[in-house]
């Protein structure tokens, strides 16, 4: 029953896989913009690695922390979710009207689209991106501690990282009822994730005190996690309690988002007909 | 020239109605920009305190040049932020239509129709900054180098807003142009860092292709190093003068070929 129930909502996946395949370019773009930043990020790592009396910062080498950089980029870039963006034009040109008339789901809608835009960025952009770099990571800087199943597993963590950008992303989208300054509400959403998820540089090199509390809030699972993972740097123990902070703050997410929105869809004005 | 400086007042006037009106929201913008350059401060205090030494860098004299970075971008951003609207969407929605037919300078129209106030948030975080770390970075501080920094910040916003109007109207061509200027845009915060110690190939581009290392970031290794600043000054006013002629020119031959969308 609930698996028929859920059925119609791979519709929108399969329509987040078609939209992201038709505008490829443009997110191949995206995505070499990030990893153009995250290689100079690289260089200037490596300025500080010339400066530096060790040879190992933070519990990263000089290659690995380069890897770091350019996967983190990419996963950010892969797993942010268009939740957000699709709220706020659907408030700011009244189409959310149509949206509520319709017998589904707002939040399976967006969540589904979102799913089919992370697999086919994953799939179109980010597995060659990340071949690509880890090809010159391995070969010109000597990377070592890569592990097949270590790459496997980095998938569905990635995943999971999706969904809990994606949750985020609809609880905060949902300020688009109540403020026109959205753009300020995701740019702060965006740079507060990519700071204390780990996508800039690695949650390691931050006071341990920071590192604590962090560890069992919902943003180093989500680049921190599977980066650590893809460079063999997580133990079994930690992997399992990730995942499950991870998991658990993916429906704490949800439910919050959940009364929020009954609480929002009361704010809606839509003009014009 | 005349007519759009005595207009200048009621843009700014209208802006600020139009801000007033969300007053909420201008908060909100304020806030996002201000968290930003804090996570922005909070990285570089994280980076430099991997090492005991970065070269003649320690963390106050990287904060004083981050603060110095934001007064230009801030300016910028105050002045001229309706590029970003160019390189993204004007273009492909046909918006340049109603400047052509009015009889002033359609760049003028174009960026003076929106004054950002919540630049000036970043700009009070950057005088700010200056101010808490000027006394920790060592600085023989003169009026000379006083004099000089300020030269250099001026002429650093014709540079920014230059490169910022060079890439937007790379627009006329290809339609968005959003990805190219957002990229480079990007650029300038490596300028908060010490670009030479970052390879040579880097620091050539950030010196001599998109000069932001020149601008943004050599003023302030010119007082660190006890250089002196007016050298800064120089190479900042010759990258002025060639940036702002070059985009004027990408402009003026944008604008001769566009075509209104439309129906």
């Amino acid at each position: 029953m609930a698996r028929g129930r859920l059925k119609k909502y791979f519709i929108f996946t399969k329509s987040g896989i078609q939209t992201v395949i038709a505008y490829r370019g443009r997110v191949a773009l995206w995505c070499l913009g990030a990893v153009i930043n995250a290689l100079l990020m690289g260089l200037l790592w490596w300025a500080i690695y010339e400066f530096s009396p060790e040879s190992v910062i933070g519990g990263y080498t000089f290659p690995q922390m380069l890897m770091y950089v350019i996967l983190s980029a990419i996963v950010f870039e892969v797993i942010n979710s268009d939740s957000m963006g699709t709220i706020v034009d659907d408030v700011r040109y009244g189409l959310i009207g149509m949206r509520l008339m319709k017998p589904i789901n707002y939040r399976l809608q967006l969540g589904f689209t979102s799913l089919g835009s992370f697999v086919a960025c994953m799939a179109i952009v980010g597995i060659p991106m990340i071949i690509m770099g880890l090809i010159v990571a391995l070969c010109a800087f000597g990377l070592s501690g890569i592990v097949w199943y270590n790459v496997l597993l980095f998938l569905p963590v990635t995943l999971l990282s999706a969904l809990v950008y994606d949750s985020i992303g609809f609880l905060f989208g949902q300020l688009a009822f109540r403020t026109q300054a959205m753009f300020g509400v995701s740019s702060m959403t965006n740079v507060l994730i990519g700071f204390l998820s780990g996508s800039m540089i690695p949650l390691a090199i931050y006071p341990s005190w920071a590192q604590s509390i962090l560890f069992y809030t919902p943003f180093p699972t989500m680049v921190s996690l599977p980066v650590r993972l893809f460079l063999g740097q997580v133990p079994w123990s930690e992997l399992g309690i990730s995942v499950a902070v991870s998991i658990a703050w993916i429906i704490v997410l949800n439910v919050i988002a959940h009364f929020a929105y009954k609480g929002s869809v009361r704010h809606v004005v839509v003009f014009g007909g | 020239m005349l007519k759009e400086l005595k207009l200048y007042p009621k843009f700014v006037s209208m802006s600020l109605r139009s801000t007033l009106s969300y007053k909420a929201d201008s908060i909100i913008m304020i806030l996002s920009f201000i968290v930003s350059e804090a996570v922005s401060l909070a990285t570089i205090y994280l980076i430099v305190g991997t090492v005991p030494a970065f070269g003649v860098w320690s963390f106050s004299t990287l904060a004083f040049l981050f603060g110095f970075v934001l007064i230009p971008k801030a300016i910028d951003h105050i002045f001229t932020d309706d590029l970003w609207i160019l390189a993204y969407w004007a273009i492909r929605h046909g918006d340049l239509d109603i400047y052509l037919t009015r009889p002033l300078n359609p760049l003028y129209q174009f960026v003076a129709k929106t004054f950002k106030w919540d630049g000036l948030g970043e700009f009070a975080v950057g005088i700010a900054v200056m101010c808490i770390f000027a006394p920790q970075t060592g600085i023989a501080w003169t009026f000379g180098g006083v004099m000089g920094l300020i030269v250099c910040a001026v002429l650093g916003v014709f540079c920014f807003s230059s490169i910022k109007l060079l890439f937007a109207s790379l627009a006329f061509w290809v339609k968005t142009a959003g990805i190219f200027l957002n990229t480079i845009y990007s650029l300038s915060n490596y300028a908060k860092y010490p670009v030479r110690y970052m390879g040579k190939a880097f620091a050539s581009i950030m010196f001599f292709v998109i000069p932001f290392g020149l601008f943004l970031y050599y003023p302030v290794e010119c007082l660190i190093t006890g250089v002196n600043i007016w050298w800064a000054a120089l190479w900042s006013a010759i990258a002025a003068v060639i940036l702002v002629t070059l985009s004027l020119s990408v402009w003026h031959l944008g604008i001769k070929r566009y075509e209104s969308s439309g129906n």
